[in-house]
Formats: C-alpha cells, structure tokens, sequence
C-alpha cells in the first residue's frame, strides 16, 4: 500500500511539473531546472519503493497469538479430514462387494416373488393360540404390546436386539436346542445367494448377514413346524438406525418370504435385511437337506 | 451442569476403547434420542473392528497382509486400507522417512510378532522384506490400486488407531459433547460433564502411574507415543533406558546395517501430540519420537500442531503453543529444557543404535 501511495504522487508530480512549465513560458535554463527537479522526485520515488519491497523481503510474520484453532493449518489435516470421508463415504470395507451383489439380489427377488411360499401349508395360528410347549419363556405382558399380526411369542433372550421386531422365541423342542445353539454365531456361514425359494425348512433358530454399503444387518428367524414363526434383527451395524425398517421382521411371518416392501430412503437397508433373512433360510435349509 | 449419558468400554485393537458420551439431561442436550445414541455408539466401536480387520499384520487374512502377497502388481484397495496407506506415506514424506510405514517386517524380526489376541507367533514379513522404504509403495489416485514395487509388509500401527477414532468421532459428531480413548489415544469433543474443556493427563514416562503434565483440551486429538509401551523381546540392554521397544529408528539402521532390520528409537521417552485429528496426532508423535526433541519440536511447528517431548533426561521440550493454549499454569512437573532443544542430551544428534 505505501508503494502504490509513493508511486502515484511521483507519476503525479512528473505530469504537473511539465504542464506548469509549459504554462508559464519557460525558458531553456528553467526547463532543464525544472527536468532536474523531475528527475529527483523520480530517484525518490523509486528509492522509497526499493526500500519498501525490500522491506517487505525481510518480513518476518510474527507468532500467531490467537486460538490453537487458527494455528493448525497443513495438507496432512486436510489429508486426515479427506480420509475419514472418503471411507465414511465408501462405507464398511467389508460391504464393498454389496454392489457387486446387487444384480443378483433383483434376480433373486423376482424368482421369489413368482415361487410358491415357503410351505404351501396355511400359516400357522398366532403363537397366543400355541399350545405353551411351542413357545416357551412366553411373556404375557410383551405379547400384548405386540401387533396384531405379530406372530411371533416374545422373549427375554435376545438382549442383542435393538427392540426392533420382537425377541425371539425358544427353540420348539430340546432335540433343536443344539441346532439353535449351533446356530449362534454362524451368521457368516451363509450367503442371501445359497437361499432356494420353496425348500424344505430345518426347525430351529437361525441367523444371517446382509450387507450394505452402510453397515451390516444381522437378521434371525425361528423356524416351527417348517414355517418362519418369528423374524427379527439380532444386530443393526448400520451407520443409521433401523428403526425405519423395523417393520419388515413382521412381513416375513406373514408372507413367509423374504419378499417384503421396499423402505423409500432405507432401500439399502431393506436389501439388508432381505439378504439377512435369505442367508439364515439358507442356512436352515441346509440342515434340512443334511438330514 | 451435564452428565454423562453413555459410557461404554470395549476391548479392541490390543487396548481398551471407552467412549463417553456427555448430555444436558434437563435441558435435552442430546441432538438426539438414547435410541440414536446407542446405534451411533455401536457403530463407533463398529469402525475400530472394521479398521482393525483390515489393517492388522497380525491377521492372515486381513487385507494389509494379503496386500504383501502381491509385488509388482497394482492391487485394488478398499478405502480404509487406501486412505491409511496414502497418509501414512504421505507423513513419511513429510518426515524424510522417520515415520514409515514399511517397517512391519522390522518389526517381526525383532519379536513383534504374537497376536495380542492368541499370543500366538505369527509371520506375515516377506522374505528380504526388510530391504523397503516407503519410496517402494505407489499408489494410483484414480483407480486406488496399490503397488508394492519389492516384498515389504507395511505396519499401519501408527496410524491405524488414530483413524479408528477419527471415524467413531465422526460417527459421535451430532452428539457434540464425547470422549474417545483408545489405551492412551485420546479424541475430546465439546466440554466434559462439569461443562469446562476436557483434562487429559500425560503419563509420566519413567514413574508409573503418575503424570507428568496435564492438558486442557476440547475438539482436539492427543496421542502420546513412549519407550515404556511394548517393551521388545529382542533388544534388551543394561538398564531400562537402553532397553528395545516397539518405535522403530529404520534411518539409523540403514546407516549403520545393511540388514535393515531397524533399531528402538532413544531420541525421546515419550512425546505428546495435539493435532486436530487422531490419525495425524498418532502419526507425528511416532515421527517426533524419532526425531527426537530438536527436529521433534521442528516438525511439530512447522505443520502447525502442538506437543511435548519429553527427552530421555527427563526434560521437556515443547512447541510454543503448548502453555498457552493447553496447560493451565503449573500444570506440568517436569523441567522445561533450557536453551535450544538440539543442546539438550538425548537430542536427535543422538546416534540410533543398531541392532
């Protein structure tokens, strides 16, 4: 700023002179004293701005007083920053593939939406109508909070779920207690792909994993009588609530299929729980076949 | 006044990870209800696994290890590993190679090699990995393939933790008022419970359970790095000062052996970071630790974060931004040094020892 000041009076300076020699009718001696003076307020002008750029060479900024906050500032914070949202965006490393999975999803819920239900016997009576021995541990107080066409008994079991669904009930008989403890854990075991639409199922309780490309699902269904009698969430991994889809557990029992309605806005999450559902089917459906 | 709505712990990554969650309960200070509250909580932890099962080289599966089985060939890489990777090289960069991440393979050969979790020895090192630097990892921007140009197994442990809590941070971010600590790496948010910045003690690197300094912080990362964590099997000397432990100086040991099979650190006993993210507070407090208390403080100032090092004498160095905005008065016992850092004994001058 205090250069462009001492420029602009040197340029005007050198425009007035001239114009107020040739004004008063200067004669040669004048003119070259007026020139000289020219001259000198030019080397002025240009030693003071010398002195301010290199002042301004030498300019040492002094130590930043403010916050900690206003000192932080490195392409290694934008980098760290950059890196958290683009995994954030990528979702889970291990829902990665869900893309890939993607195609093979729609074609597996058109084949289920044209094959015959799980069993082509009639749905089961409500689990309140069940004779006690099928459903044990059943909670009186919970089953009356349940909908109406919740089949499923409750239970105090599932601690892992999120209260979505309702908990599941005890395996029918002690011979499916060690299928269903068998079943603990083995969510990984199957994928949504090993799922046959109309295959026999395996009594027991049963766990699958579907993934998203915001987290996982890990749905469970509890097979009686070779019907699906609960379907629930063990364990929403979703980087958003499942709340939303929290009604789709119930849909599996009354259609006996995984084909369920899709969520406007959670549709990830749906396929999700569809592919959970399918994977713990698959699993039954295994135990079914190596009997 | 606020309490605390949430506080959980959970054993992940070899250490224990708590996060507390802090609320207004009478003036509804969560964003959000206790169902968002719990979901947000599991997913935090939720990132320490997934990182962690992708980072570890003490998994055989994990993609990190799996990475090392392929030299020459670009290899697609999921976004945590790319992301970590690239960070990692990039602070290497920065520091002429006194952080790199190619030193997992030193660490194997010098007995940092049992899973945490089995205790089991493991061996993921290539043959003649040793021999990389981090100038042999290229990465493609576009495509996010990553190329190891020799045999080398990269170690992410110094980065890989902070980018866990940056990511549950992240997660935790509606709920403003939370801490993350991860065995000792520290991400605060907000104020704690009685409404004030959040105090984060410094442990003291020869005494036990004392510190040595305290902070107070708030929306910052602290990650402290010391020779008195993991103490190496393989390197043991006359007294506890001399004894190996898990920060490896590879610099020195390219100077000194052609074997390459890294030396411990002895610039520092411990150095403190402040930074506004964990992955970048985890990562120059490994660096400082090599550099030591002159290049140490040096790096710290010239990316514009905050620190402490404390020297092998017990004397503590520390960037100028430290007192000021982190240290209430008095707060911290030990000395500060006197005179430039480089005078102070144990300084980056000090010659690394090899193996």
């Amino acid at each position: 700023m205090k250069l462009l000041q001492t420029a602009k009076t040197c340029a005007l300076s050198l425009a007035i002179l001239p114009l107020a020699g040739a004004a008063l009718d200067f004669d040669l001696s004048r003119w070259i004293v007026l020139i000289s003076a020219a001259a000198m307020v030019l080397a002025i002008g240009i030693f003071v701005g010398l002195q301010t750029i290199r002042s301004r060479r030498e300019y040492h900024p002094p130590p930043v007083e403010a916050g900690a906050g206003d000192r932080v500032s490195n392409r290694l914070v934008v980098l760290s920053s950059v890196a958290v949202l683009a995994i954030y965006s990528a979702g889970y490393f291990r829902t990665r593939s869900a893309a890939d999975q993607l195609a093979e999803r729609v074609a597996r819920q058109v084949a289920a939406r044209t094959a015959p239900v799980i069993a082509p016997a009639p749905l089961p009576a409500p689990p309140a109508a069940s004779p006690s021995s099928q459903v044990p541990q059943t909670s009186p107080r919970l089953r009356k909070k349940n909908a109406p066409g919740d089949t499923a008994p409750a239970s105090t079991a599932d601690s892992s779920s999120y209260g979505l669904g309702t908990p599941a009930p005890a395996p029918p008989s002690a011979a499916n207690d060690s299928a269903a403890n068998d079943e603990q854990g083995s969510a990984n075991s199957f994928s949504a792909s090993d799922y046959r639409p109309g295959a026999r199922l395996k009594d027991g309780r049963y766990q699958g994993r579907g993934s998203s490309p915001h987290g996982d699902i890990v749905a469970e269904v509890v097979i009686q009588k070779g019907q699906i009698v609960y379907a629930g969430i063990a364990d929403c991994l979703t980087r958003y609530s499942c709340s939303v889809i929290k009604h789709l557990p119930q849909q599996v029992v009354e259609r006996q299929s995984i084909d369920v309605d899709l969520v406007s806005g959670a549709s990830e999450s749906t396929s999700a729980f569809q592919d959970g559902v399918a994977a713990a089917l698959a699993r039954s459906q295994a135990v079914s076949r190596a009997q | 006044m606020s309490e605390t709505v949430c506080r959980r712990g959970v054993p992940l990554m070899g250490t224990l990870v708590t996060i507390d969650v802090v609320g207004n309960v009478v003036g509804h200070g969560l964003s959000q209800g206790p169902a968002q509250l719990e979901a947000a909580v599991e997913r935090a932890f939720g990132w320490f696994r997934q990182i962690e099962e992708c980072c570890s080289r003490f998994e055989p599966r994990s993609e990190l290890v799996r990475l090392s089985a392929h030299v020459g060939v670009p290899v697609p890489a999921s976004a945590i590993l790319y992301e970590a990777v690239q960070f990692a090289l990039t602070v290497a960069e920065e520091t002429g190679g006194a952080f790199d991440p190619t030193v997992g393979s030193a660490m194997e050969m010098r007995g940092f090699n049992r899973d945490y979790r089995s205790g089991r020895p493991v061996h993921s090192a290539p043959e003649h990995g040793g021999a990389a630097t981090y100038r042999d990892v290229r990465l493609d921007p576009h495509r996010k393939n990553i190329t190891l140009l020799r045999p080398l197994l990269l170690d992410l442990g110094a980065v890989a933790k902070g980018l866990a809590i940056d990511m549950a941070a992240h997660e935790l971010r509606p709920f403003e008022n939370f801490a993350i600590n991860a065995g000792g790496d520290i991400y605060v948010s907000g104020h704690n419970p009685q409404g004030g910045p959040w105090s984060v003690g410094i442990r003291h690197p020869r005494v036990p359970d004392a510190l040595c300094d305290s902070l107070l912080v708030s929306d910052r990362a602290v990650c402290t790095s010391g020779d008195y964590e993991r103490r190496c099997p393989a390197e043991t000397g006359p007294d506890a000062e001399t004894d190996g432990h898990h920060i490896l100086d590879l610099r020195a040991a390219r100077s000194v052996s052609s074997a390459r099979s890294g030396c411990s650190a002895h610039a520092a006993a411990s150095v403190t970071v402040i930074a506004p993210t964990a992955m970048l507070a985890d990562a120059l407090s490994t660096a400082a630790f090599v550099l030591g208390p002159a290049e140490g403080i040096a790096l710290l100032e010239r990316l514009g974060v905050d620190g402490v090092i404390i020297s092998p004498t017990l004397e503590r160095h520390a960037t100028r931004g430290m007192r000021s905005d982190y240290e209430p008065s008095g707060s911290t016992i030990l000395p500060d040094a006197e005179g430039p850092a480089s005078d102070c004994p144990g300084g980056s001058d000090r010659p690394g020892r090899a193996n």
